[in-house]
């Protein structure tokens, strides 16, 4: 799976590498500011106290 | 290029379920966490001390108020010379302990009434409002505002419980050292230790000094902002 994506990117190894780095920030970015706070209202509530 | 196998294929979509669910941790804690907590400070300070026209009053206390009514604002030093969070009514985590922070027991006392007023709120995620509790000592004070007075808590006791100990907010608290029936407790409860929910700690405090909101903030409360 990885290994098929790092073949279809361009360039040689530095080009790939910077690709890559592209897109794990843009992956992290979009689970931080989207998929991660839309997870967390969709979680259970407890209705007891914890912490 | 052979193609990769079922095997393959399986261990990397494992391996990125399991990335995922680590960064899921990381913003929960670096991200979420001061985000959230800075964004419950922002409201606190909204319900300002003196009452400029600006300022939003709480809801005033009456029986059955809602899950999540906002009706005091604590201040803790300890925690922080500004640290303000707003006390809601009831402990719902999705209502008031993820949003408004602090929670009401409802079955505990208002705020300067004989018996136990007690409070919960997270000890880590969701601004973590008492993420420092156990930070709390010997001659600290917390300051309850509500709408017509400032109630003035000293620290008394903390102690270790099981979450089945729910005796530590009775009216007469169990396990506090010296309480009396008559007395004006304050019990802050949260899970223990941190990233834990096995124990639960307890900190008790006892009220020492009510003061009328037309008085403006307490000179010691004061004193300790400027610090």
């Amino acid at each position: 799976m990885y290994a098929a994506l790092y073949r279809k990117l361009p360039g040689g190894p530095m080009l790939k590498s910077l690709c890559l780095l592209g897109i794990l920030i843009l992956v992290v970015a979009t689970l931080f500011a989207i998929v991660f706070p839309a997870v967390e209202t969709l979680l259970a509530e407890d209705p007891s106290v914890d912490g | 290029m052979k193609p990769p196998t079922f095997v393959q294929v399986l261990g990397e979509v494992l391996i990125t379920i399991g990335a995922v669910l680590m960064l899921y941790v990381v913003w929960q804690v670096f991200v979420n966490d001061p985000i959230v907590g800075s964004v419950q400070q922002e409201k606190a300070k909204q319900f300002a001390a003196d009452k400029s026209s600006t300022a939003k009053s709480f809801i005033e206390i009456t029986p059955n108020l809602k899950q999540g009514a906002v009706f005091a604002k604590m201040h803790v030093p300890r925690f922080g010379k500004d640290y303000e969070r707003l006390v809601g009514e009831g402990t719902f985590q999705k209502v008031t302990l993820n949003i408004v922070g602090v929670g009401h027991y409802v079955t505990s006392e208002w705020p300067g009434e004989v018996g136990n007023f007690a409070v919960a709120a997270h000890r880590t995620s969701h601004g973590a409002p008492f993420a420092d509790i156990d930070q709390l000592q010997k001659g600290d004070r917390i300051w309850v505002e509500t709408n017509d007075n400032w109630f003035t808590y000293e620290y008394r006791q903390t102690k270790i419980v099981s979450p089945r100990d729910i005796g530590v907010i009775d009216n007469l608290p169990q396990g506090l050292a010296g309480a009396v029936y008559g007395g004006k407790y304050m019990t802050m409860t949260s899970c223990h230790p941190k990233w834990s929910n096995d124990q639960r700690i307890v900190v008790w405090l006892e009220l020492v000094e009510t003061n009328a909101k037309s008085r403006g903030m307490p000179a010691d409360l004061l004193e300790e902002k400027r610090r």
